[in-house]
C-alpha cells in the first residue's frame, strides 16, 4: 500500500478498507447476506474514479496532520481466525504437524511471561497463575541443531575441496539473522507469532522460523526436517555467488601457500592483454601461472586489481566453486532422499 | 571466471585498436574503420551504450584510390573568409595534409547524429609508422586490413621469380613481332 501503490487509485481500494475513518463506517453498515440486493450495470462507472480519489486524498491530507497509522497486528483487525490459520500453515507448506506443537512453536518466551503476569496482578492464587502454555525455546534450539547439521553436510558433499572457512562461511551466509526472517515473513510466519510486543522483533521471528523446523523434526521426524531445510533454507544459496560470501583479505598468499603445500611451483602473475593504460578506464587481463600452467585468468581496473582478482578466479578454481561448476544439487538430492526413506507421496503431490 | 563486476567492467571495456592504411582502398576503410568506432563489431552493441572503441590509424599517407579518382574526387574547402570556397582535387587535398582524405571519409560514413563528434576524437591518424609513445602503449589488437598490399616487383624475391610459374618458356632466340 506504501510506494507505488500511495497514489494508485486500485490499490486505494485495499488500503480504503482498512483506514481509520473508513473501518468504523464499514463495519455499522455491513449489511446481512440475505439482506443484500446486487444490481449490475454494465458498462464504465464514471463516478467511481472521482470517488475513490475524494477518499484517497482525505486519508492522505489525514496521514500528512496526523502521521501514518501506526502499524497494526493482523489480530486486531476483522475476519481473523488464528486456530484456523494455524491450522491451514502446516498442510500449506505440506507437513502434517500437530496443532499442540505448532501452538507452542509460534509462542515466544515473552508471551508467556506476560500472560503470568498479568494473572499476578489479577490477584490469582500462586498455583494459577503458572500458565501450561509451552513456549518454543526447546523446539527452536532442536531445529537451530537440525539446519546447522544439515547445512555443513550438504555443503561439504557439495563443495569436497572447500576448506572449512569457507564452508562455515556460507553456512553462516545462509543462516544469517536477515535471511532467515525473510524466509519466515514469506511463509507467513509474521501474523501468527505471539509475543509481547508488536511489531515482531526479528529476533524473535528467527527463533520462532527455527522453532517451525524444530515442530516438523519433533511430529515428524529428522528426514522430513531435513528436507524442510534443504527446500527453503539451502536452495536459498541459488544463483548466490558462493565465493563472494568467504572473504579472503590475502588471496595470492592463500594461493602461495596451497601450492607449496602441494608441492607445485609458486603462483606468478603475468599480463595476457592490456589495453588504454595511459587512460582512465585501462583493463588489465591477468592470468595466474604455477609451472607454466595456467590456474586462473582475470581483468581489473588496476594492476593491483586485477593480479588478486586473478588468484581469487584461482582459488575458486582449485575448490571447484568457480562459476562453470555443475549446478547445486537441489532436485536429485530430494528424489534420493525421499525414495530411501519411502515417502514418495510429497513427489506425487509436487507433480 | 571473475566476479561479476570485473567480468562487466571487462565487457563495456574500450579497446585500442591499430589500422594499417597502406595501399587500402579508402572508402572500404573508412566503412570499416566506422564500424570499430560505432562497436558493432561487439556482440553487445546498442547505439546508447557508447562501446566503440579507439582507432589509431597509421600510414594515412599511403592510402589507396581507385581509377582516377586522385584527380577527379573534390574535397570541399571552407574556411569562412572572402574568396575561400574551394574545390580542390583529392591529389591536392592529400598534399596539403595526408590525413585529412581518411579523416573526411569516415566523418562522412559515421552515422549523422550527436555521437559524430565524440567518436571522431576516438579516431587518431598519423601520416607514418611514428606514433606517440602514450598512444603506443595503448594499444591491444589490430583491425584486419580491407586488402592484403600487393608486392611490387622489386619486392619478390630472386627465387620467388625464378619458381613463378610460367605459360609458356619462349625459346632463346625468340624476338617478339612488332
Amino acid at each position: 500500500m506504501a510506494g507505488l501503490g500511495r497514489n494508485c487509485i486500485l490499490c486505494a481500494r485495499k488500503s480504503l478498507l482498512f483506514h481509520r475513518s473508513v473501518l468504523n463506517l464499514t463495519r455499522i453498515q455491513t449489511p446481512l447476506a440475505t439482506e443484500v440486493v446486487v444490481t449490475q450495470v454494465r458498462g464504465t462507472k464514471r463516478w467511481v474514479r472521482p470517488y475513490l480519489q475524494t477518499l484517497l486524498n482525505r486519508i492522505n491530507r489525514e496521514n500528512e496532520l496526523l502521521g501514518p497509522l501506526p502499524p497494526q497486528p493482523r489480530s486486531s483487525k476483522i475476519n481473523w481466525n488464528y486456530d484456523s490459520e494455524l491450522f491451514a500453515f502446516g498442510p500449506r507448506l505440506g507437513e502434517k504437524l500437530n496443532l499442540s506443537t505448532l501452538r507452542a512453536a509460534f509462542t515466544d518466551r515473552s508471551y508467556v511471561e506476560q500472560e503470568e503476569e498479568r494473572r499476578r496482578d489479577l490477584g490469582l492464587p500462586q498455583e494459577d497463575v503458572k500458565l501450561d502454555m509451552q513456549d518454543n525455546t526447546q523446539l527452536a534450539e532442536q531445529g537451530w541443531e537440525v539446519t546447522t547439521n544439515y547445512i555443513h553436510r550438504f555443503l561439504k558433499a557439495e563443495f569436497p575441496l572447500l576448506p572449512d572457512e569457507g564452508v562455515k562461511a556460507i553456512h553462516d551466509y545462509v543462516t544469517q539473522e536477515n535471511m532467515l526472517v525473510w524466509i519466515a515473513k514469506h511463509l507467513g510466519v509474521k501474523d501468527l507469532i505471539r509475543c509481547e510486543s508488536f511489531p515482531v522483533p526479528p529476533s524473535v521471528t528467527k527463533q520462532v522460523f527455527l522453532a517451525i523446523i524444530g515442530a516438523v523434526n519433533h511430529d515428524q521426524g529428522m528426514q522430513r526436517a531435513e528436507m524442510f531445510v534443504h527446500d527453503f533454507v539451502v536452495a536459498q544459496l541459488v544463483g548466490k555467488d558462493v565465493n563472494a560470501m568467504w572473504d579472503v583479505p590475502n588471496p595470492m598468499g592463500m594461493l602461495a601457500e596451497i601450492l607449496q603445500k602441494e608441492g607445485r611451483g609458486e603462483p606468478e602473475p603475468r599480463i595476457i592483454n592490456q589495453s588504454g593504460v595511459n587512460t582512465v578506464t585501462p583493463v588489465f587481463c591477468v592470468g595466474v601461472y604455477s609451472d607454466k600452467e595456467l590456474l586462473g585468468e582475470a581483468s581489473g581496473d588496476t594492476m593491483p586489481l586485477a593480479v588478486e582478482e586473478a588468484a581469487r578466479v584461482a582459488l575458486a578454481n582449485m575448490f571447484k566453486t568457480h562459476e562453470g561448476r555443475k549446478p547445486l544439487a537441489l532436485d536429485t538430492r530430494l528424489k534420493t532422499m525421499a525414495e530411501i526413506a519411502g515417502k514418495t507421496d510429497y513427489l506425487e503431490n509436487k507433480s | 571466471m571473475a566476479s561479476r563486476v570485473q567480468q562487466h567492467w571487462l565487457t563495456f571495456s574500450r579497446m585500442w585498436l591499430l589500422c594499417d592504411a597502406r595501399w587500402q582502398p579508402t572508402p572500404e576503410l573508412a566503412k570499416r574503420i566506422c564500424k570499430y568506432l560505432e562497436g558493432r563489431h561487439k556482440p553487445v552493441y546498442h547505439p546508447l551504450t557508447d562501446c566503440g572503441d579507439h582507432v589509431v590509424v597509421i600510414n594515412t599517407k599511403e592510402v589507396a584510390f581507385d581509377k582516377n579518382q586522385w584527380e577527379k574526387k573534390l574535397y570541399a574547402v571552407n574556411t569562412g573568409y572572402k574568396d575561400t570556397m574551394i574545390a580542390m582535387s583529392a591529389k591536392d587535398f592529400h598534399r596539403m595534409d595526408p590525413t585529412k582524405v581518411i579523416e573526411r571519409e569516415v566523418y562522412s560514413e559515421l552515422p549523422k547524429n550527436s555521437q559524430r563528434q565524440n567518436l571522431m576524437t576516438r579516431l587518431h591518424l598519423f601520416p607514418d609508422e611514428n606514433i606517440p609513445d602514450n598512444i603506443k602503449e595503448n594499444l591491444v589488437d589490430i583491425i584486419p586490413p580491407v586488402m592484403e598490399p600487393p608486392k611490387r616487383l622489386d619486392e619478390f624475391t630472386e627465387e620467388e621469380k625464378a619458381s613463378w610459374p610460367r605459360f609458356f618458356i619462349p625459346p632463346a632466340d625468340y624476338k617478339p613481332a612488332d
